[in-house]
């Protein structure tokens, strides 16, 4: 195309994203608004619905100018639109540091509702085809769709609002889709259990053959007492489809 | 159930689209960036109308009028899919949504200029090559013109013959233009090319000022929309599919099902 004709496309789509006027040729008066209005209603939509605590954190100024500054400064990357609201952490991680200041747990929250949207919508996994038989002798066979979030803030616990630097520690959070339901479920884990799904998931190896490892790591060394303490946290993994039996 | 007419799915319609006994549409339309690489309870919910219904796509990213070079990447998704769900027609804007490496997932109008005719028929060509099928493009509606030289039919026209693709036959649009743009939305009809129409869609609108409609597929289809529609079926050579849209303020399904049906009884009027 001619460089001029390029140039006008060009001018459309920067007002599009920036809301800056502009001299377009051949447009109708008063007429341009629409595409700008248009546009960014589309993508602050998407960005509310990604990320509702997110929104009732922030303050509205706060929220509207992270939407414009989002979309002006940043080249939305994603061709699919539900996708698009995953690069809004990167840009608030790179550009917000005035909003992960005043809100220290607004990146693992950002973090946390983008999960639950990857989730729901994430390509079906392949299930491993062998059972849980035991939950001692045999190796546990882990619903493929999850993953354990590292975190430094509660979000996951408490509301977002009522979170401050106070709050700041170790907590564990395993994500699943539940496999009958499709329904996507969070699971607050204590650093122990924490652990051991991590263990678990990474080996073929079962809790009895976990002994010592255990015992080093936690200082528990009766078997009985272990098992005891790890069934109901297995019992509520099977019935609700992360372990497979 | 209809035998020409469909409808635009939506995840809004839950398990009540299938469950309800007066939607029976020809087919059903998604565009495949809502649908691509998902899984879990929406693809099993595509599957259960997939195995009822025929499935064609509308895409929205294709951005085919954009400076920046064609996505194959993504285009190598779309082709996947449509494989994947046997998809029969794959439809796009005649707009681009893409510009200076930057998605804007809207649809902004391509200056009428012969340049511009050139450089989206070479692109129509090659995704047609890369896709082994036609691309069908839509008259987008448009609130402005940007840089034009030529008109807006001559535009469309050399596109449609340059590129020896497919036209999707938008009758909401052309009524929303003409208004817009102060044009006969039956004399634009007429100057088109015709036999290149592959497909229809119908779809209401917003009209938010004395000279301004808005595109929103938000509303009802009014009767000046109907019976332009009317007009336009009775000039093609012979059927072709029509799909009904709605994309916010979406009514129960029994009142979408008789906008259906309405379409569909013209068409059996029209075509039988």
């Amino acid at each position: 195309m001619k460089d001029q004709t390029i140039e006008q496309q060009q001018l459309l789509a920067a007002y599009c994203r920036n809301g800056v006027d502009v001299e377009i040729l051949g447009t109708t008066d008063g007429r341009l608004h629409n595409y700008r209005r248009l546009v960014f209603n589309v993508v602050r939509d998407a960005l509310s619905s990604t990320y509702p605590l997110t929104y009732n954190l922030l303050e509205i100024n706060e929220w509207e100018d992270l939407c414009k500054s989002f979309f002006s400064d940043h080249k939305c990357q994603d061709p699919q639109v539900w996708r698009m609201p995953f690069e809004l952490i990167k840009y608030v991680q790179e550009f917000k540091v005035d909003l992960t200041k005043k809100y220290p747990q607004l990146i693992e929250l950002l973090h946390f509702e983008w999960l639950e949207v990857e989730y729901y919508m994430m390509p079906d996994q392949k299930f491993p085809e062998e059972k849980t038989k035991d939950l001692w002798t045999s190796p546990w066979q882990l619903n493929p769709e999850s993953e354990i979030m590292h975190l430094t803030y509660p979000v996951h616990l408490k509301n977002a609002r009522f979170i401050s630097r106070s709050d700041q520690g170790m907590y564990f959070c395993l994500i699943y889709r539940q496999p009958d339901t499709f329904k996507v479920k969070f699971l607050n884990l204590s650093p122990f259990f924490a652990w051991l799904l991590s263990r678990v998931k990474d080996s073929s190896v079962a809790l009895s053959e976990m002994g010592q490892e255990i015992e080093d790591a936690f200082n528990i060394s009766d078997p009985e007492a272990l098992k005891e303490n790890i069934r109901p946290f297995f019992e509520k993994l099977v019935a609700d489809g992360m372990v497979v039996t | 159930m209809a035998e020409f007419v469909g409808i635009g799915y939506r995840k809004d319609f839950g398990n009540a689209f299938l469950e309800c006994a007066e939607m029976q549409p020809a087919f059903i339309e998604v565009a495949p960036e809502n649908w691509i690489e998902v899984g879990g309870y929406w693809k099993n919910e595509l599957r259960k109308v997939a195995d009822k219904y025929p499935i064609f796509n509308h895409g929205l990213s294709l951005s085919i009028g954009s400076p920046d070079p064609v996505d194959f990447d993504f285009l190598e998704k779309v082709k996947r899919f449509q494989s994947e769900w046997d998809v029969k027609i794959y439809s796009e804007h005649l707009s681009y949504s893409k510009c200076d490496n930057a998605h804007l997932y809207d649809l902004l109008p391509i200056p009428f200029r012969q340049d511009a005719v050139d450089h989206v028929s070479e692109r129509i060509q090659r995704v047609q090559d890369f896709l082994g099928r036609k691309l069908v493009i839509e008259i987008v509606s448009y609130y402005t013109p940007v840089a034009a030289e030529m008109s807006e039919v001559d535009f469309i026209n050399a596109i449609l013959d340059k590129a020896d693709c497919e036209l999707l036959f938008d009758i909401n649009n052309i009524y929303v233009n003409g208004f817009n743009h102060n044009y006969d939305p039956k004399g634009f009809i007429d100057s088109l090319d015709l036999s290149r129409v592959k497909y229809i869609h119908m779809a209401g609108h917003d009209k938010v000022s004395d000279d301004l409609i808005i595109d929103t597929h938000g509303q009802p289809i009014i009767d000046p929309v109907f019976d332009l529609f009317e007009y336009s079926i009775g000039k093609l050579n012979g059927p072709v599919p029509v799909l009904l849209e709605r994309d916010f303020n979406i009514p129960e399904l029994t009142e979408l099902a008789q906008e259906l049906n309405h379409l569909e009884a013209i068409c059996q009027n029209v075509w039988k």
